[in-house]
């Protein structure tokens, strides 16, 4: 695995990603209509090539990079959260990849001040708006409660 | 039609069943307004503006005389014509502007709510009807989230209740065929132009303006031989991503071969040249702009800033006790999304820490900044906000007002200035200059623009065109100019980014739920009679120092003090101003206020427990920081700028102690009945309305009569006020000339001289009252003639001849 990516390659990353996730948007855009999606099932299936892209992206010279996707990608999925009804299972296992997405960027010892408090209030927040989306659902409180707990027992401030 | 809304949006308990009578006879008005009105739509291309007014003009003519001529029921059908399933649709476009009107109450509502505020923008959202309008800009944000053409099309005409109009499917084909497909990235000191998309490439390329611009590095036959494998390339991404895509099983070994399938290939090309971009130079940039302006291809700029060797970094970051909030992270996240900077405006309320995202967005670009601002006070807090949010040292922070004129002298600092001072071009004193100096001399990374939608365009593009900044961030409380000069700001910064509504923001708790009411207070009959009789610069003033008004802000403020509010009572007049501030005991700022006082008052309301109330003239619209008000009382105003209301709202939304329950800020505007005011008042309100607030009207305060100490209780006390109102100048009805830009002359003309009025005789006007003319001893003859018992022989023989 290379260390480093080439300007073009940092290029056709960018449109690939940017392509997927706006493919995703426009299907979520249109949720509940034809050629939307029905539930959030469908959405993380789509997503998930996003964050296996960038879970694979090395960090020595791309941190702000992978920091950025990550923060994008999570505010993105954390909105669609609350737009389908409660879907516990998906919602977990999506956070489990997205903690050890966090986990990996946090222990590069490459993560700005800055980027690592835009990390962790996000995470802080996608604990709160699972929790208020799960609130109905019996359960998993056990569950909410652990979302994100590597990453952010690791952030030492 | 809006000012049925608006009372009944004023009434204290409005009846369900009167209200959806309201609503839908509000309905009927919409109907009956389309008919009657023919305008074109508004078009914001420069180029097919004309062609495309003209054809829709020419083609409601054709209705018209269609209808006219032939009277039939299907040409009727076709404007109006409702499909079958209409009551399950809950929605109507307006052929004409644009408006979407949006039944709130239908089953699929909340579904189309969510859809209408991605591609249009919310005018009007009660509880009932919502209203929409589709702009360009709310397009262009459609389309930054991935909706295609058709998509928006295909959804709009399953909510709609008639077929979508022909000239709505054409704005949208035009907005959105082209936006967001071509980028100006600044990576490494050097400009590309980049987009996803050859052909538009080779479009831009080929224009007779742009084509001449492009840097050519390569031969003819590397370009032809880079296409080739560009288009096996596609081929095969796209392959490996459908392959990909059937596995149900997510494993890390499937991860690395999904990131092969992306970025290896390329790996075998890294000598070709990139078939996605090409680069300009710098000098062009401005050209290129105005060209993708005007062929409809408009640019996303972005600051490539990871790769900027050039310029040198900042050290600063974040202090780790910062809490960023969702909506911040989601502005932040529509700038540096793919790892740029993008330039742009963001609009979020008062109160919802637009200086935190500024602040932010410099920590995370990391090289130097410029923050401008409008007012010599805004840039001391700024300055306050980068030293508390940041760890950066305060030798690194430079302040260019008129008092402070310093610079930092490390490689990378922040300099906080006004546009006034940046975009002067008058004469500039030796330090001045040399400021001046420093800024051009030298590249920002970032220039953050606070309160960009109150300066002038002119003034803007001078501030751009002077300072080279790479990547500018616009902040903004409201984005309404009563001049409609919106399209300057997208163009010189950027397009909207972001934006927040308040009443989301205020439902999480993000900011202050707020109570709006408007006070209406009688005119007493001394006022009113003497406000029928003065001209229109006289009747400001006796509305504004109405005694019952000046009792109703008394009452308020004793009944908010004894509640624990810090109180801000705002006046654009300045006599009424002084005069009620100094009657109640109260400190106040004006435009003439010097700023250590300000200062001081400012720090007293904020930490001292005795200063519960200040008064402030439109100098607190935007420039003062008043984090903890929570109370504001508006006795007079700037006519009927809607812009001006919702910034003062603005004052009062931070929210303070939003934990608590039931915890509310207070928003009154005393009025005086039946006078001009009550026009104005209603127009100024227009906006919140429309953002969802609710203002009820109090027609009587209770209490307010056995209030201790009430002012202006008696009937000669009214009088003697009246008597003072009448004896002033017309200038006294002068409202404050706001924030005291540093310009010496201006103070000067702050005080003209007077001419005072004054009867008086035909001897007054021939000097003779003059002293010097005073006579001293009437009897001074008759003395002298006493006096005299010897006379000259001459006159001495007639006196004798008298007496004999």
């Amino acid at each position: 695995m290379a260390l480093e990516l080439t300007e073009h390659q940092l290029n056709k990353l960018r449109d690939f990603l940017d392509e997927i996730l706006l493919d995703v948007s426009q299907k979520y855009q249109k949720k509940f209509h034809p050629g939307g999606y029905q539930k959030l099932e469908e959405l993380a299936f789509d997503l998930e090539p996003y964050f296996q892209v960038v879970s694979s992206i090395p960090l020595e010279k791309h941190t702000f990079l992978v920091t950025n996707f990550t923060l994008r990608g999570i505010d993105f999925f954390v909105d669609t959260i609350v737009g389908f009804p409660a879907s516990p299972e998906t919602t977990f296992k999506v956070f489990s990849l997205l903690d050890s997405l966090c986990l990996r960027l946090i222990q590069s010892g490459n993560l700005s001040t800055t980027d690592t408090i835009r990390l962790k209030s996000l995470m802080e927040n996608c604990r709160m708006v699972v929790i208020s989306k799960l609130s109905d659902v019996q359960g998993y409180e056990m569950d909410c409660a652990s979302i994100f707990e590597k990453s952010l027992n690791s952030i030492d401030f | 039609m809006s000012l049925k809304r608006k009372n009944n949006a004023r009434e204290g308990t409005p009846d369900e069943d009167l209200e959806e009578y309201s609503d839908y006879s509000d309905v009927d008005n919409y109907g009956e307004e389309d008919d009657d009105s023919y305008k074109p739509a508004p078009r914001i291309r420069i180029n097919n503006n004309k062609t495309k007014a003209q054809t829709t003009t020419n083609s409601n003519e054709a209705r018209q005389s269609g209808i006219s001529a032939m009277f039939g029921q299907n040409d009727f059908s076709n404007l109006l014509g409702l499909k079958l399933d209409h009551t399950a649709r809950p929605l109507w476009i307006n052929p004409i502007d644009g408006r979407i009107i949006l039944e709130a109450f239908s089953p699929l509502a909340e579904q189309a709510i969510d859809f209408l505020v991605t591609i249009s923008e919310p005018v009007s959202r009660p509880a009932f009807i919502h209203e929409y309008r589709i702009t360009a800009y709310s397009l262009y944000a459609a389309v930054s989230v991935g909706l295609k053409t058709e998509d928006i099309i295909a959804v709009l005409d399953r909510l709609s209740k008639t077929p979508i109009p022909p000239s709505i499917v054409d704005f949208i084909r035009a907005c959105t065929v082209s936006y967001g497909k071509v980028k100006l990235v600044l990576k490494k000191n050097r400009y590309f132009i980049e987009s996803g998309d050859a052909s538009v490439l080779r479009l831009l390329l080929r224009d007779p303006v742009i084509g001449p611009l492009r840097i050519d590095y390569s031969t003819q036959s590397s370009k032809q031989k880079s296409s080739k494998p560009s288009n096996e390339d596609n081929v095969e991404d796209k392959k490996d991503i459908t392959n990909d895509s059937s596995k149900e099983t997510a494993e890390k070994s499937s991860s690395d071969e999904l990131f092969s399938a992306v970025v290896g290939l390329q790996e075998e090309e890294d000598d070709e040249d990139a078939v996605h971009l090409f680069e300009i130079k710098h000098s062009s940039v401005e050209t290129i702009k105005k060209r993708c302006a005007e062929i409809d291809y408009p640019l996303l700029e972005e600051y490539d800033f990871r790769n900027d060797n050039i310029n040198p970094d900042l050290p600063i970051d974040l202090k780790p006790s910062t809490q960023i909030r969702p909506y911040q992270e989601k502005s932040l996240s529509k700038m540096f999304g793919n790892g740029r900077a993008r330039s742009g405006i963001i609009v979020l309320p008062c109160g919802a820490g637009k200086t935190l995202v500024g602040i932010t967005a410099a920590c995370t670009i990391k090289k130097s900044v410029i923050v401008l601002c409008t007012s010599s006070v805004s840039v001391m807090q700024w300055r306050q906000q980068f030293l508390q949010w940041s760890n950066i040292k305060p030798d690194h922070i430079a302040v260019f007002t008129a008092d402070h004129k310093e610079r930092f002298h490390s490689e990378a600092g922040v300099v906080v200035s006004t546009y006034s001072m940046v975009a002067n071009t008058r004469n500039r004193s030796y330090d001045s200059q040399k400021m001046m100096d420093f800024l051009t001399g030298r590249e920002w990374g970032f220039i953050l623009l606070d309160e960009v939608h109150v300066v002038p365009a002119a003034m803007f593009r001078r501030v751009v065109t002077t300072i080279a900044a790479h990547t500018k961030l616009g902040l903004t409380a409201t984005l309404v100019r009563e001049d409609d000069k919106i399209d300057d700001l997208n163009f010189l910064i950027g397009p909207k980014m972001y934006e927040a509504n308040w009443m989301d923001l205020a439902q999480k708790g993000h900011i202050a739920k707020v109570q709006c009411a408007e006070v209406w207070c009688a005119m007493t009959t001394e006022f009113y009679n003497e406000y029928l009789r003065e001209n229109s610069r006289k009747r400001m003033l006796l509305y504004i120092m109405n005694p019952k008004k000046f009792q109703a802000c008394q009452f308020l403020i004793d009944y908010h003090e004894k509640r624990g509010d810090k109180i801000i009572v705002f006046s654009d007049n300045v006599y009424a101003l002084r005069a009620y501030a100094i009657k109640l005991g109260k400190y106040f700022i004006y435009g003439g206020t010097p700023q250590q006082e300000r200062m001081r008052i400012l720090e007293n309301f904020q930490y001292n427990e005795l200063v519960n109330t200040i008064f402030l003239s439109k100098v607190g619209d935007t420039s003062i920081d008043l984090p903890e008000a929570t109370c504001l009382i508006q006795i007079s105003s700037h006519y009927g700028s809607r812009r001006q209301e919702a910034q003062r709202l603005g004052r009062i939304l931070r929210a303070k102690r939003r934990n608590d329950e039931g915890f509310n800020a207070f928003f009154y505007s005393l009025v005086s009945k039946d006078t001009q005011e009550m026009y104005y008042s209603s127009k100024r309100q227009a906006f919140l309305i429309d953002q969802g607030y609710a203002f009820k009207v109090i027609t009587n305060l209770k209490g307010m009569e056995n209030l201790p100490n009430l002012a202006y209780a008696s009937k000669a006390e009214r009088l003697e006020l009246l008597q003072e109102v009448l004896l002033q100048n017309e200038e006294a009805a002068d409202l404050d000339d706001g924030e005291d830009t540093s310009f010496g002359s201006r103070s000067l003309s702050r005080a003209p001289a007077k001419a005072k009025r004054s009867s008086g005789s035909l001897s007054t006007l021939a000097g003779a009252d003059n002293m010097a003319y005073v006579e001293y001893n009437k009897s001074a003859n008759k003395q002298l003639k006493k006096d005299s018992k010897e006379h000259h022989a001459l006159f001495r023989k007639h006196l004798y001849t008298k007496r004999r």
